[in-house]
């Protein structure tokens, strides 16, 4: 079983490219589950094989985004492999490999609140924009009269933050779109790539459990930032947060951190959305 | 909110505090990417455009490359990103990066595509062998501002020439090694170990681990 032929071992490369005949694959796959160590270099080789993949990109047609998310609709999606999840959780303590109960319990939440963003999605880009506009601006201003009886500093902060949301709101590519918190709220994501600047607003989210906060996240191909802490009360209200150096950010995400915050996230995010432009 | 109360701790690649308390850099690993698929396996459309808008690119340019036929690429595409939708729950971050797992189902598809069609009309070893001109540069030719382009360029550069041209013909032609090494004249052994050894080196160079 672990005698390894070297002539079969030497198949590693010519698997990872799909390079075996047909009769060869099931026959490589079949020495593949006893030899570990060509599991190993199979899992290397195949990573190696991912970077040649990902250099092949090219930008697909519009219709094939169309196209995927039709077809979903109507693709029921497979449980975990719960047996292969608690060995491999057993193997590895603590990596959170339970993904086979959270599964079930997270498809009552989600599907209903997916259907709810569709048709949110629905509306034009420009009610929204507009919806979302007013409520950026009302907490602007908000904010405003509340600073003005505070400090002269605080004053020509929140000025420069108005200055800075307005020019967002009127850049030419600014985009809208508004993403449902599982547990109940949105989040409101405004953003100019020109101006690399987001705005993002939360409502109606439920106060953080103690000791706890909301934390943003900016997400870029390969790395995870903080996009900050939510301030305490921020968590439902109108008052954007600004968020600078975009950059190749691709999505934004929410999770529930201790309240002084996380270097990297530590549990699952209650949002992910992609940005909006 | 009793949701918040079945969060679960750290996702598996996923850096968490103890990075932080050790003051070691958090990895900027493909966590991403698994996380997303964590949240698709239990039916996230918004974790799935987020998977779409990284992987859709790939998924299609490794199709197209692959198939040449860029209707048949679309077609194929999107059985793969369909795919993935179903089958997210059963990825497994301990064997390895969400987009490796992605890319093989792609690659996979892609070739079991070109087998099919081979089936129904037997290539012309002729055809074949003009397609077995095609140099490497091709595959970094479009996506030039690319970080993983630049590198697979670079380091495709430092192959020797049977172990390019036989990772090109088989990877990016999805030919078998048979075939690769009857258009390149070579023993099947030797293509065979080029192949290896040829991906070792990529490895190596590209400093892919696990």
């Amino acid at each position: 079983m672990t005698t390894m032929d070297p002539q079969v071992h030497a198949l590693t490369g010519a698997y990872v490219c799909d390079a075996l005949e047909p009769g060869e694959r099931e026959e490589f796959e079949q020495h593949l589950a006893q030899c570990p160590a060509c599991a190993q270099e199979v899992a290397e080789l195949r990573e190696t094989a991912a970077v040649l993949g990902a250099a092949a990109v090219e930008n697909p047609p519009q219709r094939l985004h169309d196209a995927v998310f039709t077809r979903i609709e109507t693709v029921r999606q497979l449980p975990p492999d719960v047996i292969r999840h608690q060995t491999a959780a057993s193997e590895q303590s603590g990596s959170g490999a339970n993904g086979g109960n959270d599964g079930n319990d997270g498809n009552d939440n989600v599907v209903p609140i997916e259907r709810g963003r569709e048709r949110r999605r629905r509306f034009t880009r420009a009610a929204v924009a507009g919806w979302a506009a007013a409520a950026v601006l009302a907490g602007v201003v908000g904010g405003l009269v509340v600073h003005t009886a505070a400090q002269d500093r605080q004053i020509s902060q929140s000025d420069a933050r108005t200055a800075q949301l307005s020019a967002l709101l009127s850049a030419p590519d600014v985009r809208t779109d508004v993403g449902k918190v599982t547990g109940g709220g949105y989040v409101t994501v405004i953003d100019s790539r020109q101006l690399d600047r987001a705005a993002i607003t939360l409502t109606g989210l439920a106060d953080p459990p103690a000791g706890k906060a909301y934390q943003l996240w900016m997400i870029a191909p390969g790395t995870i930032r903080s996009g900050g802490v939510v301030p305490a009360g921020a968590e439902n209200s109108t008052t954007p947060i600004l968020a600078d150096g975009l950059g190749k950010t691709v999505s934004v995400a929410v999770t529930v951190e201790p309240a002084h915050g996380s270097v990297q996230p530590t549990s699952a995010p209650i949002l992910l959305m992609p940005m909006p432009g | 909110m009793s949701e918040r109360g079945g969060l679960r701790s750290v996702p598996p690649n996923g850096p968490g505090s103890s990075a932080a308390d050790t003051g070691m850099e958090p990895q900027p690993s493909v966590a991403d990417l698994g996380w997303s698929l964590r949240r698709v396996a239990v039916g996230d459309k918004q974790a799935f455009d987020v998977v779409y808008r990284e992987m859709a690119g790939p998924v299609y340019g490794l199709a197209r490359r692959v198939l040449r036929d860029p209707a048949q690429a679309e077609e194929v595409a999107q059985e793969v990103l369909v795919e993935i939708w179903r089958t997210a729950s059963r990825f497994d971050a301990a064997k390895g990066s969400a987009r490796a797992w992605m890319l093989t189902i792609a690659h996979r598809r892609a070739v079991d595509r070109v087998r099919s069609e081979q089936a129904a009309h037997a290539r012309e070893a002729k055809a074949a062998a003009t397609s077995a001109q095609v140099p490497f540069d091709e595959v970094a030719e479009c996506v030039e501002d690319r970080l993983d382009a630049q590198r697979v360029r670079h380091c495709m550069g430092a192959l020797t020439e049977l172990q390019r041209e036989s990772i090109t013909l088989a990877y990016y032609g999805g030919y078998t090694y048979p075939e690769v090494a009857a258009l390149l004249s070579a023993p099947l052994g030797t293509v065979k170990t080029r192949l290896r050894d040829g991906l070792t080196r990529l490895r190596d160079c590209l400093g892919v681990g696990r």
